[in-house]
């Protein structure tokens, strides 16, 4: 027999520091927010490009996405943390770097999800933009990107979701997010099951009022 | 050119040349050898102003690449048109950065002035009809959020659509949507309208109506090229019509014998089957 039901959870020191985890799930949310924002805007440049028909641009956009969609999170907080400081003398803060570690991953896939969207649309809607004169720029402004964010909503919502779970690896180059809370509280009590399900609660809790919101916004932007 | 010495070229004598087309080349897949399609082989038109060109032709004929290379939408391989006194030809400037940008003026001048009206509408969705019509004007333009608006409404109500200023496309029979496509085109004021096949994908209800509009704005003067597979339409608005197959022209005359007497043998089966 194992001593399994033998155990008394001890939900005390969890329980104690509530605003700790809440302050770490904030940083957590902002970091994400802001990652996620960037890799949105990078991942639209890299799609055009990848779209442009010039070889010159589609290939170095397609070697991007490749690259850094295999590449872990992991090895680029490394990278962008210790690396980057050894090889050009670039110091990041912890919360810095890892921001650059999730925007660079997260652009990879807004850039896939942001081509296939604008290769979802009929081509005819480009046609006639040119054909009223609009420039290549305006054309995408006015027209393609407007239809395609409504249609990139959804996936763009699951890479939030990916990033904001991947942003608790942050704790690893010294971020002070929520798992560094469950950790110390870890080291502390010896208490590993009950910090870490506290981070798994917030964050249960967090995905489903973004999903919430990601239903309203599809919603408030829904054509008649 | 600026807008004003387009507007003065263009009210030249009638019988002077609108857009003129010579030797137009295209292919697609160009450079795969096994899937390469050479659509148009070498095609010559002229239109004059004022003047209604009517295209005709089996499908896959080339008819609506011919439209298409003459606002560039897409680039002849070879072949250039003449449009109100510019030359172009499908080939880009890529080396000097001064002529690139004379060459894509220039692509802008063809394409603020060339009016086109698409088989499938082509309607921007996420716009109002208003917004659709007013998209060119401001954004090609240059007209201030409420000249565009205004003009939009007078387009709009010139084609009966005043009323569904307001609706999104979706809310649009096929036929309303091709009427706030015209607008779309004519709010540009432009010199030359290009419609193709503007009432194959309509109900057969809505066709009439359509025709009624594009023979309306015939005999306001505007010069058109139409793309088209009624064959009443073609004699009765068309003052030439061209006869296309395999991406050259068959035959090209005036509307009338085209139609009612044709000479070449192609012609001939093309019209008894369709007429049939």
């Amino acid at each position: 027999m194992t001593n399994l039901l033998a155990y008394e959870f001890a939900w005390g020191p969890v329980l104690d520091r509530w605003d700790l985890f809440l302050l770490g799930a904030w940083l957590d949310v902002w970091v994400t927010a802001i990652s996620f924002g960037l890799a949105c805007a990078l991942g639209i440049g890299i799609a055009v490009l990848r779209l442009s028909g010039v070889r010159l641009l589609s290939a170095p956009a397609f070697a991007y996405v490749q690259i850094l969609r295999g590449v872990p999170l992991l090895v680029f907080l490394y990278w962008v943390y210790f690396g980057v400081a050894i090889v050009i003398g670039l110091n990041f803060s912890p919360v810095q770097a890892g921001i650059v570690a999730l925007t660079l991953t997260g652009s990879a896939y807004t850039a896939e999800i942001f081509r296939g969207g604008l290769q979802a649309l009929d081509a005819g809607q480009a046609e006639a933009s040119r054909s009223l004169g609009l420039s290549r720029t305006g054309t995408y402004r006015h027209v393609l990107l407007p239809q395609t964010l409504r249609i990139v909503i959804p996936p763009l919502g699951n890479v939030f979701i990916g990033l904001l779970k991947g942003a608790t690896l942050l704790s690893i180059i010294a971020v002070s997010d929520m798992v560094s809370v469950a950790n110390e509280l870890n080291i502390n009590f010896f208490t590993p099951f009950e910090a870490f399900t506290a981070v798994a609660v917030i964050l249960v809790a967090l995905v489903a009022v973004f999903s919430a919101g990601v239903t309203v916004l599809e919603r408030v932007l829904r054509l008649p | 050119m600026s807008e004003a010495a387009a507007n003065q070229a263009a009210e030249l004598d009638l019988g002077e040349e609108i857009v003129v087309a010579e030797g137009i080349h295209k292919s697609f897949n160009r450079g795969h050898k096994e899937r390469e399609i050479h659509v148009l082989r070498g095609v010559d038109l002229q239109v004059a102003k004022g003047e209604v060109l009517v295209v005709i032709g089996p499908s896959g004929s080339g008819k609506s690449t011919l439209l298409r290379c003459l606002n560039f939408i897409a680039p002849p391989d070879a072949g250039s048109v003449t449009f109100l006194g510019h030359c172009l030809t499908g080939e880009v400037p890529r080396r000097r950065p001064a002529e690139r940008m004379r060459y894509e003026r220039a692509l802008r001048f063809y394409r603020t002035h060339i009016g086109m009206v698409f088989q499938h509408f082509n309607l921007f969705p996420h716009m109002t009809a208003a917004d659709n019509v007013a998209l060119g004007p401001t954004r090609a333009l240059g007209l201030t959020r409420r000249e565009a608006k205004e003009r939009s409404l007078e387009e709009l109500e010139r084609v009966g659509m005043g009323e569904k200023a307001g609706q999104y496309p979706s809310q649009l029979s096929g036929g309303q949507k091709q009427r706030v496509a015209i607008a779309r085109a004519l709010a540009m004021r432009p010199q030359l309208m290009l419609f193709d096949e503007a009432t194959s994908a309509l109900d057969p209800e809505l066709i009439g109506g359509i025709l009624e509009e594009m023979k309306r704005l015939a005999e306001s003067g505007m010069t058109m090229i139409v793309v088209t597979h009624e064959m009443g339409f073609a004699r009765e608005v068309g003052d030439r019509v061209l006869f296309m197959d395999e991406g050259v022209v068959v035959e090209e005359g005036g509307a009338r014998e085209v139609i009612e007497s044709p000479q070449h043998e192609r012609t001939q089966a093309f019209l008894s089957a369709i007429l049939s």
